[in-house]
């Protein structure tokens, strides 16, 4: 109020608390005493929300489409029921590999891929999103049709800006998905995954780290 | 600190009792007496369950002893005639053909205008000890007579099919809303190892007109919405597409799970990096669990015949096996099991039990697809012990007119008196309760409603329905909404 009731003032001055900029790290001590953490000691890790974690994958992949505004895509294949039946396209292509924000939100169906990451239902409006996990979103991350589609053209991507080395491969891949290079074992681990079983494997798994679905 | 988050309710009581204690006038020292005593009974007594964030699915604690543990509901869709099948009206037979008392020409319900009165299609017989009368268009459940426990005097809020399902699915006629599994889920968490604690069982033909919404978590954390599967058509994505090898796969897992335990050392402890690590390993285990609740082959011949899953008629042999999967997912402890009998995408009254044109045709088709595969649910539980403490709910959307629509050989919606029966944990057996009027056109005694169904159901779970909300959009939200009263008369 005292700032003449300015929304901007009111923001400057919660992005420039301490509480607001301190390291999100967490410490031994303030776990013990406040694990939830109620006192906003830390932000603990978020995982991101659907439409991110869409969004990301198409991004690493190359594909994300970020043209704005126009009619929405659907993810549902067309039928000619007598009541509609939302059954998932069988393949996904550039028409669909628009941001999740223009996927056309139909009444009593989900994603069948990212629906399960606490989607609003949309027959309700819904001030605040849910957040939680479960192993349905695993089994989606791991062997969707759109997942699988999207670690095929990562490869394809990190062959064509790393060429055939798989050290170079994992190392643009990091660069990638999490903005930093890999440890020594990482590379080493993810360079025998890349010989014995491809570039795609590679991709599937990066795809559903941790480090790639939260914020820190 | 407290541990135990308070509720919305709560929360205002505190902030009202720091102002109230500021407070110097006699009235604050009264209120704030009573308030004191209210907050201790909500203590007592939280509304919400305590959900731990890094195991959200851990079994809970009811409010007080459940008679079920566990729940099994067959729907069927498209609203399955009472007059067909459990509400015996002989006046009704004596009317036939006669105008329906007091209303006007070609009075108007869902579709349209009506014609006159039609006797119910098929033959009632007294059946078993109790001599209730039941048609033959049902004879195996028929059979089960002295073990059911019917509400004749049910009424819906809607007439309309998708609003209907949803109401006695979720308790709302509108999209959005948690499913009655999804807030079992919510309340007492799972008992089933590797299994999902609410399992939804589409009919071999589709999805009901409400479709997921039956089993949806509305705005419950998605933890809590159910997992439709059949025994023809499994989990989405259950398995890795074609063309990852077995070795691929695990090779996969095992990259995947160092990279992850190599980045919550960086964050210790963290509740939700160890249950996304954790939940990998779950849907390890339900690659390997799922397809083995749903592999038969182990089911005897005998078993098999029983349930009529040796039918030459794909419809009944796959709905059979559905209800022999739901045996199987009920041994494992899910928690509630959804049956559904009818599919929409086919039309009106095709694949399900929306009688408007010719409902006898149509239910002579419908009737014994569901009729020996649900009887033989019943009694696998009940000779396998489970029926002690399982409750089996039969429900459908609403009921259907006692006249036939004006041209046509079928009834129309009537959402004004229909049944509903239950058997198992905690309900009486052969035992009747409500009623319609003497042509089955509406509840006159006893009514009973969706609310009061819900919280019935919810009562033999061992859960006080008005004791389980979620806070939502600024509301604390029921099952029941604000209505519901246990229907006492049905418990054992």
């Amino acid at each position: 109020m005292r700032g003449g009731w300015s929304i901007k003032h009111m923001q400057k001055l919660i992005v420039m608390s301490k509480t607001w900029r301190q390291n999100s790290a967490p410490r031994a001590d303030a776990l013990a005493k406040d694990a939830q953490p109620k006192l906003l000691w830390h932000y603990p890790p978020h995982r991101l929300e659907a439409e991110i974690v869409r969004d990301q994958m198409l991004a690493m992949s190359g594909k994300l489409d970020l043209s704005m505004g126009g009619p929405g895509f659907s993810v549902f294949a067309p039928n000619t029921n007598y009541v509609r039946v939302d059954d998932p396209k069988p393949d996904f292509g550039p028409a669909e590999w628009r941001r999740m924000i223009y996927m056309t939100k139909v009444r009593m169906a989900q994603d069948s891929t990212f629906g399960a990451f606490d989607c609003p239902d949309a027959g309700q409006s819904q001030p605040k999103r849910s957040r939680s996990t479960t192993p349905l979103q695993a089994l989606n991350l791991c062997n969707s049709t759109f997942v699988n589609q999207q670690a095929q053209l990562l490869a394809e991507r990190l062959q064509k800006e790393a060429g055939a080395d798989a050290a170079r491969q994992v190392q643009r891949a990091f660069q990638l998905a999490f903005n930093r290079a890999p440890s020594t074992i990482e590379s080493q681990t993810c360079q025998q995954l890349v010989h014995d079983h491809g570039l795609a494997a590679l991709g599937r798994v990066i795809f559903n780290t941790n480090e790639l679905l939260f914020v820190p | 600190m407290n541990s135990t988050p308070l509720s919305s309710a709560g929360r205002a009581l505190l902030s009202r009792h720091s102002f109230l204690q500021n407070a110097t006038t006699g009235l604050g020292g009264i209120a704030l007496a009573g308030l004191l005593q209210r907050q201790e009974l909500l203590a007592s007594t939280p509304i919400r369950p305590w959900i731990r964030p890094e195991n959200p699915l851990a079994a809970r604690a009811p409010h007080f002893a459940p008679k079920a543990k566990r729940v099994q509901i067959m729907f069927c869709s498209g609203a399955c005639s009472q007059l067909e099948s459990w509400n015996w009206k002989p006046e009704l037979a004596r009317m036939d053909g006669k105008p329906l008392p007091g209303a006007k020409d070609s009075f108007l319900t869902f579709q349209g205008e009506n014609g006159n009165l039609v006797r119910p299609l098929y033959e009632f017989k007294p059946r078993g000890q109790s001599g209730k009368m039941i048609s033959e268009m049902l004879p195996h459940l028929a059979g089960l007579a002295d073990d059911l426990c019917f509400i004749h005097s049910m009424t819906a809020k809607s007439n309309t099919h998708g609003p209907a399902e949803n109401q006695m699915s979720t308790g709302f006629t509108l999209d959005g809303f948690p499913s009655i599994g999804s807030w079992s889920s919510y309340a007492l968490g799972s008992e089933a190892d590797d299994l999902p604690a609410f399992v939804a069982i589409p009919d071999p033909r589709g999805v009901p007109q409400a479709g997921v919404n039956h089993w949806s978590n509305g705005f419950l954390p998605a933890v809590f919405q159910g997992t439709a599967f059949n025994a023809r058509k499994p989990i989405y994505n259950l398995a890795a597409p074609a063309g990852i090898s077995h070795a691929s796969n695990v090779a996969a897992r095992d990259v995947l799970k160092r990279l992850n335990e190599a980045n919550l050392e960086k964050f210790p402890g963290d509740f939700e990096l160890s249950a996304r690590i954790a939940s990998y390993e779950l849907a390890a285990k339900m690659q390997l669990s799922v397809p083995e609740v749903s592999d038969l082959s182990s089911e005897s011949a005998a078993t098999l015949k029983a349930y009529g899953a040796d039918d030459p008629d794909p419809v009944k042999s796959g709905f059979a096996k559905n209800c022999i999967l739901a045996r199987r997912l009920l041994e494992r402890n899910v928690r509630c099991v959804q049956l559904f009998n009818g599919a929409y995408a086919m039309g009106e009254g095709i694949g399900n039990w929306d009688g408007h044109r010719k409902l006898k045709e149509q239910y002579d088709i419908h009737a014994p697809i569901f009729d020996q595969p649900a009887a033989a649910l019943i009694r696998d539980l009940r000779q396998r012990g489970l029926l002690d403490d399982t409750l089996v709910v039969w429900m459908t959307e609403f009921g259907r007119m006692p006249t036939f629509q004006k041209g046509a050989c079928g009834r129309d919606h009537n959402p004004n008196g229909f049944t509903t029966w239950m058997t198992g944990a905690g309900v009486k057996k052969g035992f009747s309760y409500g009623a319609t009027d003497e042509l089955g056109h509406k509840a006159v005694e006893n009514v009973t409603n969706i609310y009061d169904l819900h919280a019935t159901i919810l009562d033999l779970m061992g859960l006080d329905h008005e004791r389980l909300s979620y806070y939502h959009n600024g509301i604390e939200r029921r099952l029941t909404d604000v209505h519901g009263h246990v229907v006492k008369a049905v418990l054992a």
